[in-house]
């Protein structure tokens, strides 16, 4: 070996092997940990947003519900009849 | 060869960041140590999630080598500001080096070019790294270190050098 070859081999080191799957696992946990952080800054500033133009739009929304209300009413009732007859049918079909 | 994954990665796929991940650490971490960095696998990592969370940025696909270990050159600058130390790591950086030094060169040459190298500046440790141990060419070199060409040149040359007096070759 000549003493360049020496010397290429000592600066061409690298680690052993038995380190390599630890690392890889650390790098791509703090991979995954930095997919999740960004996840829920986005869904953060996605319900920020959202939140804010649902408050912008209060004033819009308070006079449809209050408009709509009455009509609603009956439908409402109708559609909770519904619901309770079928959770009952429903009990009464499982005990037979 | 990293072109197919790095497209992969970028659209997501954690499994071919995770194979470039293990491609590259290896030369990387190499890389970062022999530059004297000794808490090189923490730099190492950074520079992945960096890489990783910038991959949109990078305009050659090919040129993923490269645009990572300057990624890392520039961390490893940050950290030698922040100067912030591990116990464990250095601890577990030395028992590895020991455990290199049983596969390759002998052990007075090891200890011995490892103290030349550290009496090297820091940019001439790394333009030695990477051109002689890890065969890289002076262009790229002085495109990730962000060198002059020249400068790299005389680095290598000047820096080789130093190493083959320490191995009792003066030529």
């Amino acid at each position: 070996m000549t003493p360049d070859d020496r010397l290429a081999a000592f600066l061409g080191e690298v680690p052993q092997p038995a380190t390599s799957n630890i690392f890889v696992a650390e790098v791509m946990e703090a991979v995954e940990q930095r997919i999740l952080r960004d996840r829920l800054l986005a869904g953060g500033a996605a319900a920020l947003a959202a939140s804010a133009v649902l408050w912008a739009c209060s004033p819009i929304l308070n006079l449809a519900v209050s408009a709509l209300a009455p009509a609603l009413i009956p439908v409402g009732g109708i559609l909770a009849l519904v619901l309770a007859s079928a959770m009952l049918g429903n009990r009464l079909l499982v005990r037979d | 060869m990293d072109a197919p994954l790095v497209r992969a990665a970028r659209g997501g796929s954690q499994a071919a960041f995770a194979r470039l991940v293990a491609m590259h650490e290896k030369p990387l971490r190499g890389f970062l140590r022999k530059s004297g960095w000794m808490d090189a696998d923490d730099i190492a990592q950074d520079a992945f999630v960096a890489a990783w969370t910038s991959l949109g940025r990078l305009r050659a696909d090919e040129g993923f080598r490269a645009w990572l270990y300057g990624i890392a050159w520039r961390k490893a600058l940050d950290h030698r500001r922040a100067a912030s130390r591990s116990a464990r790591r250095d601890e577990d950086w030395r028992g590895q080096e020991a455990q290199e030094a049983a596969t390759g060169v002998a052990a007075e040459d090891r200890m011995a070019l490892e103290a030349a190298l550290l009496t090297l500046p820091e940019d001439q440790r790394a333009c030695v790294t990477l051109c002689l141990g890890q065969g890289w060419s002076h262009v790229e070199a002085s495109q990730v270190l962000n060198l002059p060409l020249g400068t790299v040149k005389s680095h290598v040359a000047r820096g080789r050098e130093r190493l083959l007096a320490v191995l009792g070759d003066e030529s």
